[in-house]
């Protein structure tokens, strides 16, 4: 009995396993082995140079300025993310008549490719062109154009406003799976103990989707932490390098500046950073 | 035994393949989308030629980033697939000081190399070998409006201050921006800043190799581009721009000067594609300080032979044909790309086709290339954040300029240099 | 009338999230409408219909046609197959051998930390060893490995939420594992399967550094990269953009609509009939 039990364990998790070993864990430990070296490509061989890279990190100001940066993005986002995710999950659970119509709605950010989605958002916070300055100005709440991305706090709204809209799906999509997971019986008990809309969403609902609201958060935290495209289309890490997060820095250390060891040490520092921030709460979500 | 001879046939039948003509070679050539479709055309010429040779055309996005990242991939893992790569200008140093590209020294005519522009055949030559042919150009120039010029009287601008004080002045009177270019922090903007700083006599480099950011030409430069958005000539939101954005605003009607690459050009000619101003645009080369000529930036492409490549030869006749007389006249024609062979402008029927091509040749015979260095990226990564820096305002020009040499030295110091292997 | 009320309240915040929601993408929509002198000229809707940029985005110059089968693929075997592996995996660490979930759950999830820059080059090195590059497995397989850790601590989150009685009682009755799975498993956790299949889906449709560089040959390549080969160096065709963007997304979403409703309500009816 324990033989097929645990021949039954293996042969379920085993391909899941594997495949993450392949794909995931093989190019980590490869990037992890080019950081402790010299490898630029330039020269032929690399010399393992041990910690080094990762001491220039300590002192590399551009580096702890974009770590700093991140975490603030994260921060922000993440949480405007969770809470307009559970509006439209609680919208889409609640809604009767036009249900399928506004869960297309809601799709539709997410379905839309991540750099069309910032070139969209790019043009639409054009200062002279954009439709944002032009709807703002027409309700006037503008008297003049703002370039919106020609400065450090606005080009922030304006990302944040992005990446918002378009994962907000992804977090309302999670926490409606959550909600209709929620036996029904439970809620007709709580009907006919004559607990309200808010009691039964208070006691019953909130209690039983603590797991899945920890999840969302955990993994767009993780992904949060490694934003790219958006940046990199919007402004590119401008203006004055003011948007320059973790991963658009080693992006251009790695590719633009071949300097594969250093460039290799920044994306694992990102990585035990996502680590650090993440595994703190993936137990309250396993638990 | 007849799973032995399967065996045995499946091993062997891949090669008696690909030596059962041993007449047929293919390379392959990967380079950025043509949406005029010329490229197959090009090919198909050589393949007439060469009757042994097939060509494979590798399309890639026309945008160099996702190229770049995409070649640097296959390059770095030696990738034997890719024969030729079509690479942006500023790459070919950092690709040849990789070990990416074959030297193209021995096989090519060095008398023929004096029928190219010569900026662009600077911009192939790293440590005194040729490692590319120049394949099409590109160059910064001043586009204005005609018409806004002639009815107010104007001439065109032939200095830095005639442009900011026509551009705030006539742009008020349209209602209109003034003058638009690309000041994103991007390698864009390190062209327009050389334009401004070689006009003003400067340089990033001295003669012996030194950054010169700390020298009076390039806070004067600095000051040139910060005057223009201070004293309204341009827009603030002139600092998120790049081409498309200074393109759109001027074929929409929108601005009265731009700086731009020539392919604004055919764009402002067209109405179908949303000009506002066709026939009322005319080129010119960019201002200069009083008493001094005028500069531009070279952009362009080369074409390259990878090290990697199996079929050295066959490729290098690739990019001959590519680079010759009659495909860049083909090419220009019919798709519209700039040669960089002076013959082709002088063509009577390419003149006669695109009669603005004097303008651009006069422009491109003394356009220069970016510093031809393998850290040219890091560097211009630098140059961008500390002139952003100084224009968005974040410190003093004066701050921002000496903290960019301070950075530029350290990182072209002898002992950055060995570190990185250049 | 206070449930009256509530209705009320809840239709006109549905309305106006909806409309944030779809902004940008009605934006696209109109401007793939109209000639490109209107989009210039800053309109917000087209003065009449004009197809030509779709027109231009299905063109003989383009195979988008073929990326648009390329994607359907592999984003759909891609999910289909992460689904299937994640479930077997939440299964097991649910129900078989519950005291390993924690150890495996964390391993999975730090290999969803990894950042994708870093993985590109040694997967390139990987899949061309395998001689995978340029296929449908070349992007499948590294698909199904980025997106196995969402899958799993989803699946796994939702399994758990099913309580185990069930299960027994169809062991009492007789029913085999194979049967239990699908008359009792399947259909409660239907929204969270399906919900899942989703994710990675899109995700995988919307994946663009590592179609880039795997797949670079035109009849391999995805749409999101087809997209990518509209602009020109410097130009940005706004109107062919966003008709291609139009074209991938809207039927993206129309099917997942249908398909939610088939699937879900087949497997709940499923359910009531086992």
């Amino acid at each position: 009995m324990v033989g097929r039990k645990t021949y039954l364990t293996v042969l379920l998790l085993a391909p899941s396993l594997v495949v993450i070993g392949l794909v995931v864990f093989f190019p980590l430990l490869y990037s992890l082995y080019v950081s402790l070296t010299d490898i630029t490509l330039r020269s032929a061989g690399a010399t393992l140079v041990g910690l080094r890279n990762y001491q220039a990190l300590l002192t590399d100001q551009r580096f702890v300025a974009a770590a700093v940066r991140t975490l603030g993005f994260v921060a922000c986002s993440v949480t405007a993310e969770m809470a307009a995710g559970f509006g439209l999950a609680l919208l889409m659970h609640e809604l009767g008549r036009g249900r399928g119509l506004f869960r297309a709605a809601v799709l539709v950010p997410w379905a839309i490719p991540t750099v069309v989605s910032g070139l969209t958002w790019r043009w639409m916070f054009n200062d002279r062109m954009g439709a944002v300055n032009t709807i703002l100005g027409s309700v006037g709440l503008l008297e003049e154009p703002l370039a919106w991305l020609a400065r450090p706090a606005t080009a922030w709204v304006a990302i944040i406003v992005a990446e918002v809209w378009k994962t907000a799906p992804f977090v309302a999509l999670i926490i409606l799976a959550g909600l209709q997971m929620v036996p029904s019986e439970l809620y007709e008990a709580a009907t006919i103990d004559g607990a309200g809309r808010w009691r039964r969403f208070r006691h019953v609902t909130l209690p039983l989707l603590w797991p899945t609201l920890f999840l969302a958060l955990l993994f767009r935290t993780i992904d949060a932490l490694r934003v790219f495209d958006l940046v990199t289309v919007m402004t590119g890490g401008g203006p004055a390098g003011s948007t320059e997060v973790l991963s658009l820095y080693a992006h251009k250390v790695l590719f633009a500046h071949l300097d594969f060891g250093y460039g290799s040490a920044l994306t694992f520092a990102l990585f035990l950073l996502v680590m650090g921030c993440s595994l703190a709460y993936a137990r309250q979500a396993v638990r | 035994m007849w799973k032995k001879t399967t065996i045995a046939a499946c091993c062997v039948l891949p090669l008696l393949l690909s030596c059962a003509d041993p007449g047929t070679r293919t390379i392959t050539w990967a380079v950025g989308k043509d949406p005029t479709g010329r490229h197959q055309a090009l090919v198909d010429a050589f393949c007439r030629r060469h009757p042994g040779i097939t060509v494979k055309l590798l399309e890639m996005p026309e945008s160099s980033t996702a190229q770049h990242d995409a070649y640097v991939t296959h390059l770095a893992a030696a990738d034997q697939s890719i024969d030729i790569y079509s690479i942006d200008i500023i790459w070919t140093a950092e690709f040849a000081n990789a070990g990416w590209l074959s030297p193209l020294g021995g096989h090519v005519d060095t008398l023929q190399l004096k029928e190219f522009l010569p900026g662009t055949v600077a911009g192939c030559r790293y440590r005194d070998t040729l490692w590319a042919l120049p394949w099409f150009t590109d160059a910064g120039l001043l586009f204005s409006r005609a018409d806004i010029l002639s009815e107010s009287g104007s001439p065109v601008p032939k200095t830095w201050q005639q442009l900011e004080t026509a551009a705030a002045r006539l742009g008020a009177k349209h209602g209109m921006t003034g003058y638009v270019w690309q000041g994103q922090q991007y390698e864009g903007l390190v062209c327009n800043f050389l334009e401004v700083l070689w006009s003003c006599g400067g340089d990033l480099f001295d003669s012996t190799g030194r950054p010169s950011l700390d020298s009076p030409e390039a806070a004067q430069a600095v000051a040139i581009m910060k005057r223009m958005f201070d004293g309204n000539a341009s827009p603030p939101g002139v600092l998120t721009y790049k081409e498309e954005e200074a393109r759109q605003l001027f074929t929409g009607g929108q601005a009265v000067f731009m700086r731009n690459w020539p392919y604004a050009w055919a764009l402002a000619q067209d109405a179908a594609k949303g000009s506002a101003v066709t026939g009322r645009v005319m080129l010119s080369a960019l201002p200069a300080p009083a008493g001094r000529g005028p500069a531009s930036c070279l952009g362009g492409w080369n074409l390259a032979v990878s090290r990697f490549s199996k079929n050295q030869a066959d490729a290098v006749a690739l990019v001959e044909h590519l680079t010759s007389f009659e495909a860049q006249k083909d090419f220009a024609l019919n798709g519209g790309r700039l040669p960089t062979r002076s013959a082709v402008y002088a063509d009577g029927e390419v003149r006669r086709a695109y009669p603005h091509f004097e303008q651009l040749y006069a422009a491109f015979r003394t356009a220069r290339p970016r510093p031809v260095r393998p850290d040219y990226p890091a560097l211009s990564d630098e140059i961008q954040l500390g002139l952003h820096r100084a224009l968005a305002g974040n410190v003093t020009v004066a701050q921002a300029l000496r903290e960019l040499q301070e950075r530029l030295m350290r990182m072209t110091s002898p002992a950055a240099r060995r570190e990185r292997g250049t | 009338m206070m449930a009256r009320a509530g209705r009320i309240a809840i239709g006109a915040a549905a309305t106006v999230a909806g409309i944030v929601m779809l902004a940008p993408f009605a934006l696209q929509l109109s401007t793939s409408l109209m000639p490109s002198g209107e989009i210039a000229a800053g309109r917000l809707l087209p003065s009449a219909l004009h197809l030509g940029h779709y027109r231009a985005v299905f063109s003989a110059q383009y195979s988008f046609p073929r990326y648009l089968a390329n994607s359907l693929v592999i984003a759909g075997a891609a999910a289909l197959i992460t689904v299937l592996l994640g479930s077997a995996a939440a299964y097991a660490l649910t129900r078989v051998a519950r005291r390993y979930a924690l150890p495996v759950l964390m391993i999975v999830l730090v290999s969803a930390m990894v950042p994708q820059i870093a993985a590109v080059s040694p997967l390139f090195l990987l899949l061309r060893a395998l001689g995978l590059l340029n296929t449908y497995p070349g992007l499948i397989i590294p698909y199904i490995g980025v997106n196995l850790p969402l899958a799993i601590w989803v699946l796994y989150g939702f399994f758990r939420q099913l309580p185990p009685e069930l299960e027994e009682a169809a062991a009492i009755d007789g029913a085999g594992f194979g049967d239990t799975i699908r008359h009792v498993y399947l259909p409660l956790a239907a929204p969270g399967v399906f919900t899942t299949a989703i994710l990675v889906f899109i995700f995988c449709w919307n994946e663009f550094l590592l179609a880039l560089t795997i797949n670079t040959a035109d009849a391999m390549r995805t749409v999101t990269v087809g997209i990518a080969m509209f602009p020109g160096q410097y130009e940005m065709p706004w109107g062919v953009i966003f008709a291609a963007s139009v074209v991938v997304t809207l039927p993206l979403v129309v099917l997942v609509l249908v398909l939610q409703r088939r699937i879900v309500s087949g497997l709940i009816a499923g359910a009531v009939k086992g």
